[in-house]
Protein backbone atom coordinates (compact mmCIF):
# COMPACT_ATOMS: atom_id res chain seq x y z
CA UNK A 1 0.00 0.00 0.00
CA UNK A 2 1.46 3.33 -1.01
CA UNK A 3 2.31 5.51 1.93
CA UNK A 4 0.55 8.84 1.75
CA UNK A 5 2.85 11.73 2.53
CA UNK A 6 1.16 14.93 3.55
CA UNK A 7 3.18 18.15 3.50
CA UNK A 8 2.23 20.48 6.31
CA UNK A 9 3.08 24.07 5.52
CA UNK A 10 3.57 26.84 8.03
CA UNK A 11 0.56 27.48 10.20
CA UNK A 12 -1.34 24.33 9.29
CA UNK A 13 -2.36 21.38 11.40
CA UNK A 14 -3.98 18.07 10.60
CA UNK A 15 -5.11 14.87 12.29
CA UNK A 16 -5.20 11.48 10.57
CA UNK A 17 -5.17 7.77 11.18
CA UNK A 18 -2.30 5.57 10.04
CA UNK A 19 -0.77 4.85 7.57
CA UNK A 20 0.23 8.36 6.66
CA UNK A 21 3.43 10.36 6.88
CA UNK A 22 3.25 14.01 7.87
CA UNK A 23 6.14 16.13 6.72
CA UNK A 24 7.23 19.67 7.37
CA UNK A 25 10.28 21.44 5.97
CA UNK A 26 12.17 24.54 6.87
CA UNK A 27 11.49 24.75 10.58
CA UNK A 28 13.29 27.75 12.00
CA UNK A 29 11.67 29.39 14.97
CA UNK A 30 8.44 27.52 14.28
CA UNK A 31 7.64 24.52 16.43
CA UNK A 32 6.16 21.26 15.22
CA UNK A 33 4.04 19.44 17.77
CA UNK A 34 3.20 15.81 17.08
CA UNK A 35 0.55 14.11 19.18
CA UNK A 36 0.18 10.35 18.91
CA UNK A 37 -2.28 7.87 20.27
CA UNK A 38 -0.20 4.71 19.99
CA UNK A 39 -3.06 2.30 20.65
CA UNK A 40 -5.30 3.61 17.90
CA UNK A 41 -2.54 4.95 15.60
CA UNK A 42 -4.13 8.37 15.40
CA UNK A 43 -1.70 11.22 14.96
CA UNK A 44 -1.97 15.00 15.02
CA UNK A 45 0.65 17.32 13.59
CA UNK A 46 0.77 21.09 13.80
CA UNK A 47 3.32 23.56 12.46
CA UNK A 48 3.02 26.40 14.91
CA UNK A 49 4.23 29.93 14.40
CA UNK A 50 3.73 31.93 17.56
CA UNK A 51 3.22 31.50 21.28
CA UNK A 52 0.12 32.41 23.16
CA UNK A 53 -2.95 34.40 22.44
CA UNK A 54 -1.94 37.95 21.74
CA UNK A 55 -4.75 40.42 21.19
CA UNK A 56 -6.73 38.33 18.82
CA UNK A 57 -10.45 38.44 18.74
CA UNK A 58 -12.02 35.05 18.61
CA UNK A 59 -15.57 33.94 18.34
CA UNK A 60 -14.79 30.75 20.15
CA UNK A 61 -17.04 29.49 22.93
CA UNK A 62 -14.11 29.81 25.30
CA UNK A 63 -13.44 33.40 24.32
CA UNK A 64 -15.75 35.03 26.84
CA UNK A 65 -13.98 33.24 29.64
CA UNK A 66 -10.67 34.42 28.22
CA UNK A 67 -11.72 38.05 27.92
CA UNK A 68 -12.85 38.23 31.50
CA UNK A 69 -9.57 36.89 32.69
CA UNK A 70 -7.37 38.92 30.40
CA UNK A 71 -8.77 42.16 31.81
CA UNK A 72 -7.70 41.10 35.25
CA UNK A 73 -4.36 39.99 34.03
CA UNK A 74 -3.74 43.24 32.24
CA UNK A 75 -3.78 45.07 35.53
CA UNK A 76 -0.63 43.30 36.52
CA UNK A 77 2.17 45.27 35.02
CA UNK A 78 5.31 43.81 33.59
CA UNK A 79 3.80 40.42 32.81
CA UNK A 80 4.69 38.84 29.55
CA UNK A 81 1.60 37.94 27.63
CA UNK A 82 2.38 34.25 27.70
CA UNK A 83 2.62 34.35 31.47
CA UNK A 84 -0.62 36.29 31.62
CA UNK A 85 -2.54 33.74 29.55
CA UNK A 86 -5.98 33.19 30.97
CA UNK A 87 -6.72 29.85 32.48
CA UNK A 88 -8.40 28.13 29.57
CA UNK A 89 -10.46 25.24 30.85
CA UNK A 90 -8.38 22.19 30.27
CA UNK A 91 -9.72 19.74 27.75
CA UNK A 92 -8.79 16.92 30.08
CA UNK A 93 -11.32 18.13 32.59
CA UNK A 94 -14.17 18.38 30.13
CA UNK A 95 -13.64 14.91 28.78
CA UNK A 96 -13.16 12.76 31.84
CA UNK A 97 -16.26 10.85 30.95
CA UNK A 98 -14.83 8.66 28.23
CA UNK A 99 -12.75 10.82 25.96
CA UNK A 100 -15.42 12.58 23.94
CA UNK A 101 -16.19 16.26 24.34
CA UNK A 102 -19.68 16.71 25.70
CA UNK A 103 -20.86 20.00 24.32
CA UNK A 104 -19.91 22.93 22.10
CA UNK A 105 -17.15 23.84 24.52
CA UNK A 106 -15.13 21.31 22.58
CA UNK A 107 -13.27 24.12 20.99
CA UNK A 108 -12.21 21.90 18.14
CA UNK A 109 -15.61 22.14 16.44
CA UNK A 110 -15.36 25.87 16.12
CA UNK A 111 -11.69 26.28 15.65
CA UNK A 112 -11.00 25.54 12.08
CA UNK A 113 -10.25 29.12 11.10
CA UNK A 114 -7.16 30.12 9.18
CA UNK A 115 -5.15 31.16 12.18
CA UNK A 116 -6.03 28.23 14.37
CA UNK A 117 -2.70 26.53 14.06
CA UNK A 118 -0.65 29.71 14.05
CA UNK A 119 -0.70 30.00 17.83
CA UNK A 120 0.36 27.36 20.32
CA UNK A 121 -2.70 27.44 22.55
CA UNK A 122 -5.33 27.25 19.83
CA UNK A 123 -3.27 24.75 17.84
CA UNK A 124 -2.90 22.27 20.68
CA UNK A 125 -6.53 22.67 21.71
CA UNK A 126 -7.65 22.09 18.14
CA UNK A 127 -5.42 19.07 17.68
CA UNK A 128 -6.64 17.45 20.88
CA UNK A 129 -10.26 18.17 20.06
CA UNK A 130 -9.93 16.71 16.58
CA UNK A 131 -8.05 13.68 17.82
CA UNK A 132 -10.70 12.90 20.40
CA UNK A 133 -13.36 13.45 17.77
CA UNK A 134 -11.64 10.83 15.61
CA UNK A 135 -11.60 8.41 18.49
CA UNK A 136 -8.33 8.95 20.29
CA UNK A 137 -8.21 8.83 24.04
CA UNK A 138 -6.57 11.66 25.91
CA UNK A 139 -4.94 9.30 28.36
CA UNK A 140 -3.09 7.55 25.55
CA UNK A 141 -1.84 10.64 23.75
CA UNK A 142 1.86 11.50 23.95
CA UNK A 143 3.74 14.35 22.32
CA UNK A 144 7.03 14.98 20.61
CA UNK A 145 8.21 18.46 19.70
CA UNK A 146 10.81 19.83 17.31
CA UNK A 147 11.89 23.25 16.18
CA UNK A 148 12.13 26.52 18.03
CA UNK A 149 15.60 27.37 16.79
CA UNK A 150 17.24 30.76 16.98
CA UNK A 151 18.68 31.10 13.52
CA UNK A 152 20.78 34.24 13.85
CA UNK A 153 23.38 35.05 16.47
CA UNK A 154 22.21 38.59 17.00
CA UNK A 155 22.79 38.86 20.72
CA UNK A 156 19.23 38.06 21.74
CA UNK A 157 18.82 35.48 24.49
CA UNK A 158 17.27 32.23 23.36
CA UNK A 159 14.48 32.47 25.94
CA UNK A 160 13.44 35.86 24.59
CA UNK A 161 13.46 34.81 20.93
CA UNK A 162 10.36 33.62 19.16
CA UNK A 163 11.71 30.07 18.97
CA UNK A 164 12.41 29.95 22.69
CA UNK A 165 9.03 31.36 23.58
CA UNK A 166 7.29 28.91 21.27
CA UNK A 167 8.95 25.95 22.91
CA UNK A 168 8.23 27.26 26.39
CA UNK A 169 4.59 27.89 25.54
CA UNK A 170 4.14 24.42 24.02
CA UNK A 171 5.70 22.74 27.05
CA UNK A 172 3.51 24.74 29.42
CA UNK A 173 0.37 23.84 27.49
CA UNK A 174 1.21 20.14 27.24
CA UNK A 175 2.00 20.06 30.94
CA UNK A 176 -1.35 21.64 31.68
CA UNK A 177 -3.11 19.06 29.54
CA UNK A 178 -1.06 16.35 31.26
CA UNK A 179 0.36 15.06 28.01
CA UNK A 180 3.85 13.58 28.35
CA UNK A 181 6.60 14.76 26.01
CA UNK A 182 8.40 11.65 24.87
CA UNK A 183 11.02 13.33 22.75
CA UNK A 184 12.22 16.70 21.63
CA UNK A 185 14.76 18.34 19.37
CA UNK A 186 14.51 22.03 20.07
CA UNK A 187 16.74 25.05 20.17
CA UNK A 188 20.02 25.29 18.37
CA UNK A 189 20.74 27.51 15.41
CA UNK A 190 19.86 25.21 12.56
CA UNK A 191 16.76 24.56 10.49
CA UNK A 192 14.96 21.25 10.63
CA UNK A 193 12.77 19.01 8.51
CA UNK A 194 10.37 16.79 10.41
CA UNK A 195 8.73 13.53 9.32
CA UNK A 196 6.07 11.91 11.44
CA UNK A 197 5.19 8.30 10.64
CA UNK A 198 1.75 7.45 11.93
CA UNK A 199 2.07 3.70 11.67
CA UNK A 200 4.83 3.59 14.25
CA UNK A 201 4.74 7.00 15.88
CA UNK A 202 8.33 7.64 14.81
CA UNK A 203 9.36 11.25 14.42
CA UNK A 204 12.52 11.81 12.39
CA UNK A 205 14.22 15.19 12.39
CA UNK A 206 16.76 15.96 9.68
CA UNK A 207 18.95 18.96 9.11
CA UNK A 208 20.54 20.61 6.14
CA UNK A 209 23.80 18.78 6.70
CA UNK A 210 22.06 15.49 6.07
CA UNK A 211 22.01 14.43 9.69
CA UNK A 212 18.93 12.52 10.73
CA UNK A 213 17.81 12.03 14.29
CA UNK A 214 14.88 10.14 15.67
CA UNK A 215 13.21 11.69 18.69
CA UNK B 1 -5.69 45.55 2.94
CA UNK B 2 -2.87 44.54 0.68
CA UNK B 3 -4.86 45.32 -2.43
CA UNK B 4 -5.28 48.88 -1.36
CA UNK B 5 -1.55 49.38 -1.10
CA UNK B 6 -0.43 47.35 -4.03
CA UNK B 7 -2.13 49.41 -6.67
CA UNK B 8 -0.31 49.20 -9.95
CA UNK B 9 0.94 52.78 -9.72
CA UNK B 10 2.71 52.23 -6.41
CA UNK B 11 4.20 49.02 -7.56
CA UNK B 12 5.58 50.61 -10.74
CA UNK B 13 7.23 53.37 -8.78
CA UNK B 14 8.70 50.93 -6.31
CA UNK B 15 10.05 48.85 -9.16
CA UNK B 16 11.59 51.88 -10.78
CA UNK B 17 13.25 52.82 -7.51
CA UNK B 18 14.60 49.34 -6.98
CA UNK B 19 15.79 49.08 -10.58
CA UNK B 20 18.00 52.07 -10.04
CA UNK B 21 19.09 50.64 -6.73
CA UNK B 22 20.09 47.42 -8.48
CA UNK B 23 22.14 49.30 -11.01
CA UNK B 24 23.97 51.08 -8.24
CA UNK B 25 24.42 47.78 -6.44
CA UNK B 26 26.11 46.23 -9.44
CA UNK B 27 28.42 49.24 -9.71
CA UNK B 28 29.25 49.06 -6.02
CA UNK B 29 29.98 45.35 -6.25
CA UNK B 30 32.24 45.94 -9.22
CA UNK B 31 34.22 48.50 -7.29
CA UNK B 32 34.54 46.46 -4.13
CA UNK B 33 35.26 43.13 -5.76
CA UNK B 34 37.25 44.61 -8.64
CA UNK B 35 35.43 42.33 -11.01
CA UNK B 36 33.08 42.97 -13.86
CA UNK B 37 29.46 42.26 -13.07
CA UNK B 38 27.00 42.24 -15.92
CA UNK B 39 23.57 42.64 -14.49
CA UNK B 40 20.48 41.66 -16.31
CA UNK B 41 17.28 43.52 -15.51
CA UNK B 42 16.32 42.75 -11.94
CA UNK B 43 12.91 41.32 -11.25
CA UNK B 44 11.07 42.92 -8.40
CA UNK B 45 8.20 41.28 -6.63
CA UNK B 46 5.91 42.67 -3.98
CA UNK B 47 4.24 39.76 -2.24
CA UNK B 48 2.45 38.65 0.86
CA UNK B 49 4.96 37.14 3.27
CA UNK B 50 3.66 33.64 2.87
CA UNK B 51 4.92 33.47 -0.71
CA UNK B 52 8.46 34.69 -0.09
CA UNK B 53 10.23 31.36 -0.08
CA UNK B 54 8.51 30.25 -3.25
CA UNK B 55 10.02 33.13 -5.22
CA UNK B 56 13.47 32.16 -4.09
CA UNK B 57 12.81 28.51 -4.87
CA UNK B 58 12.22 25.44 -2.80
CA UNK B 59 11.54 26.35 0.85
CA UNK B 60 14.07 23.73 1.87
CA UNK B 61 16.76 25.10 -0.43
CA UNK B 62 20.05 25.72 1.35
CA UNK B 63 21.16 29.34 1.15
CA UNK B 64 23.60 31.72 2.70
CA UNK B 65 21.92 34.73 4.20
CA UNK B 66 22.86 38.03 5.78
CA UNK B 67 20.12 39.55 7.92
CA UNK B 68 19.91 43.21 8.84
CA UNK B 69 17.30 45.30 10.59
CA UNK B 70 15.97 48.56 9.23
CA UNK B 71 15.70 51.46 11.65
CA UNK B 72 14.55 54.99 11.11
CA UNK B 73 11.50 56.05 9.15
CA UNK B 74 10.83 52.48 8.13
CA UNK B 75 11.41 49.59 10.50
CA UNK B 76 11.69 45.98 9.54
CA UNK B 77 14.12 43.36 8.32
CA UNK B 78 16.26 42.91 5.28
CA UNK B 79 17.79 39.73 3.95
CA UNK B 80 20.52 39.26 1.40
CA UNK B 81 20.20 35.69 0.16
CA UNK B 82 22.52 33.73 -2.10
CA UNK B 83 21.79 30.11 -2.99
CA UNK B 84 24.40 27.82 -1.49
CA UNK B 85 25.86 26.49 -4.70
CA UNK B 86 26.51 30.02 -5.88
CA UNK B 87 27.94 31.17 -2.58
CA UNK B 88 31.22 29.41 -3.23
CA UNK B 89 31.50 31.14 -6.58
CA UNK B 90 30.94 34.52 -4.96
CA UNK B 91 33.29 33.84 -2.06
CA UNK B 92 36.02 32.67 -4.44
CA UNK B 93 35.62 35.87 -6.43
CA UNK B 94 35.86 37.98 -3.31
CA UNK B 95 38.89 36.20 -1.97
CA UNK B 96 40.89 36.56 -5.13
CA UNK B 97 40.04 40.17 -5.68
CA UNK B 98 40.21 41.51 -2.14
CA UNK B 99 43.29 39.39 -1.55
CA UNK B 100 42.14 38.06 1.77
CA UNK B 101 44.29 35.68 3.71
CA UNK B 102 42.38 32.50 4.28
CA UNK B 103 42.32 31.30 7.83
CA UNK B 104 44.04 27.97 8.05
CA UNK B 105 41.20 26.32 9.88
CA UNK B 106 38.50 27.58 7.55
CA UNK B 107 38.32 26.10 4.14
CA UNK B 108 35.42 28.38 3.42
CA UNK B 109 35.20 31.83 4.90
CA UNK B 110 31.71 33.05 4.30
CA UNK B 111 32.13 36.36 6.09
CA UNK B 112 32.22 38.14 2.75
CA UNK B 113 28.50 37.48 2.33
CA UNK B 114 27.39 39.76 5.17
CA UNK B 115 29.78 42.38 3.85
CA UNK B 116 28.20 42.25 0.42
CA UNK B 117 24.78 42.31 2.06
CA UNK B 118 25.85 45.43 3.91
CA UNK B 119 26.78 47.14 0.66
CA UNK B 120 23.58 46.10 -1.08
CA UNK B 121 21.46 47.33 1.81
CA UNK B 122 23.21 50.69 1.78
CA UNK B 123 22.64 51.04 -1.94
CA UNK B 124 18.94 50.16 -1.90
CA UNK B 125 18.21 52.29 1.13
CA UNK B 126 20.00 55.18 -0.58
CA UNK B 127 17.73 54.69 -3.58
CA UNK B 128 14.69 54.81 -1.32
CA UNK B 129 16.06 57.94 0.32
CA UNK B 130 16.65 59.66 -2.99
CA UNK B 131 13.20 58.88 -4.29
CA UNK B 132 11.02 58.94 -1.22
CA UNK B 133 12.94 61.13 1.16
CA UNK B 134 12.90 58.47 3.86
CA UNK B 135 15.81 58.11 6.26
CA UNK B 136 16.38 54.43 6.82
CA UNK B 137 19.51 52.90 8.32
CA UNK B 138 20.49 49.30 8.53
CA UNK B 139 22.11 47.41 11.37
CA UNK B 140 25.17 45.20 11.30
CA UNK B 141 24.44 42.06 9.28
CA UNK B 142 24.46 38.60 10.84
CA UNK B 143 25.14 35.46 8.86
CA UNK B 144 23.25 32.19 8.60
CA UNK B 145 23.59 29.20 6.28
CA UNK B 146 20.45 27.12 6.23
CA UNK B 147 17.14 26.52 4.51
CA UNK B 148 15.26 29.55 3.18
CA UNK B 149 12.08 28.80 5.07
CA UNK B 150 13.92 28.40 8.37
CA UNK B 151 15.75 31.68 7.92
CA UNK B 152 12.61 33.67 7.15
CA UNK B 153 10.61 31.95 9.89
CA UNK B 154 11.36 34.34 12.72
CA UNK B 155 10.49 37.44 10.74
CA UNK B 156 7.38 36.02 9.14
CA UNK B 157 6.17 34.73 12.48
CA UNK B 158 6.52 38.12 14.12
CA UNK B 159 4.25 39.97 11.75
CA UNK B 160 0.58 40.21 11.09
CA UNK B 161 -0.35 37.80 8.37
CA UNK B 162 -2.93 39.88 6.66
CA UNK B 163 -1.25 43.08 5.65
CA UNK B 164 2.36 42.18 5.46
CA UNK B 165 4.31 42.61 2.30
CA UNK B 166 7.73 41.55 1.18
CA UNK B 167 9.71 43.32 -1.48
CA UNK B 168 11.91 40.81 -3.27
CA UNK B 169 14.60 42.00 -5.65
CA UNK B 170 16.05 39.15 -7.68
CA UNK B 171 19.31 40.06 -9.38
CA UNK B 172 21.11 38.01 -11.94
CA UNK B 173 24.77 38.65 -12.49
CA UNK B 174 27.09 37.34 -15.12
CA UNK B 175 30.57 37.35 -13.69
CA UNK B 176 32.21 36.87 -17.04
CA UNK B 177 31.05 36.97 -20.65
CA UNK B 178 31.72 33.23 -20.96
CA UNK B 179 29.38 32.52 -18.07
CA UNK B 180 26.36 30.61 -19.23
CA UNK B 181 24.60 30.33 -15.89
CA UNK B 182 24.09 33.69 -14.24
CA UNK B 183 24.60 34.05 -10.54
CA UNK B 184 21.37 34.88 -8.81
CA UNK B 185 21.03 36.82 -5.58
CA UNK B 186 17.95 37.93 -3.71
CA UNK B 187 17.44 40.99 -1.62
CA UNK B 188 14.36 40.96 0.59
CA UNK B 189 12.87 43.89 2.41
CA UNK B 190 10.17 43.24 4.95
CA UNK B 191 8.83 46.48 6.42
CA UNK B 192 7.02 46.12 9.73
CA UNK B 193 3.24 46.37 9.71
CA UNK B 194 3.19 49.95 10.90
CA UNK B 195 5.84 50.99 8.41
CA UNK B 196 4.07 49.80 5.29
CA UNK B 197 1.70 52.74 5.38
CA UNK B 198 4.63 55.14 5.78
CA UNK B 199 6.35 53.61 2.77
CA UNK B 200 3.28 53.71 0.58
CA UNK B 201 2.43 57.27 1.58
CA UNK B 202 5.96 58.39 0.80
CA UNK B 203 5.78 56.76 -2.60
CA UNK B 204 2.49 58.53 -3.21
CA UNK B 205 4.02 61.88 -2.22
CA UNK B 206 7.07 61.29 -4.36
CA UNK B 207 4.95 60.40 -7.36
CA UNK B 208 3.05 63.65 -6.97
CA UNK B 209 6.27 65.57 -6.62
CA UNK B 210 8.07 64.03 -9.53
CA UNK B 211 4.96 63.65 -11.59
CA UNK B 212 5.89 60.11 -12.53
Amino acid sequence: MALEKIMIIVGKGVVRKAPVVFSSVGLGSCVVVTLYDAKRHIGGFAHILLPGNRQRTTTLPLSTARERETKNERRKKGMRYEDALPQVPSIVLTTLSGGRPRDSASAGEHMFLDETYHYTDTAIAALLAEMTRQGASLRDIAAKIAGGAKMFADGEHYEASIGGRNVKSVKQLLKKEKIPILGEDTGGDYGRNVDFHLDSGRVVVSTIGGMKKEI
Amino acid sequence: MIKKYLLEEYKDYLEEMMNIGSGNAATALEQILAHRFDMSKPSIHVLPTTKASSIIGDPAMPVTCAKMHMVGDIRGDMFFIVPFDQTKQLVALAQTSIDRKMKKADTQDYSVIPEIGNIMAGVYLAAIHDFCNLNIYHTVPVLAKDMVQAILDETIAGVSQTDKIIIVIANQYLTSPEDKTPMETFFLMIPSSDSIKTLMDSIKEAKKLYGA
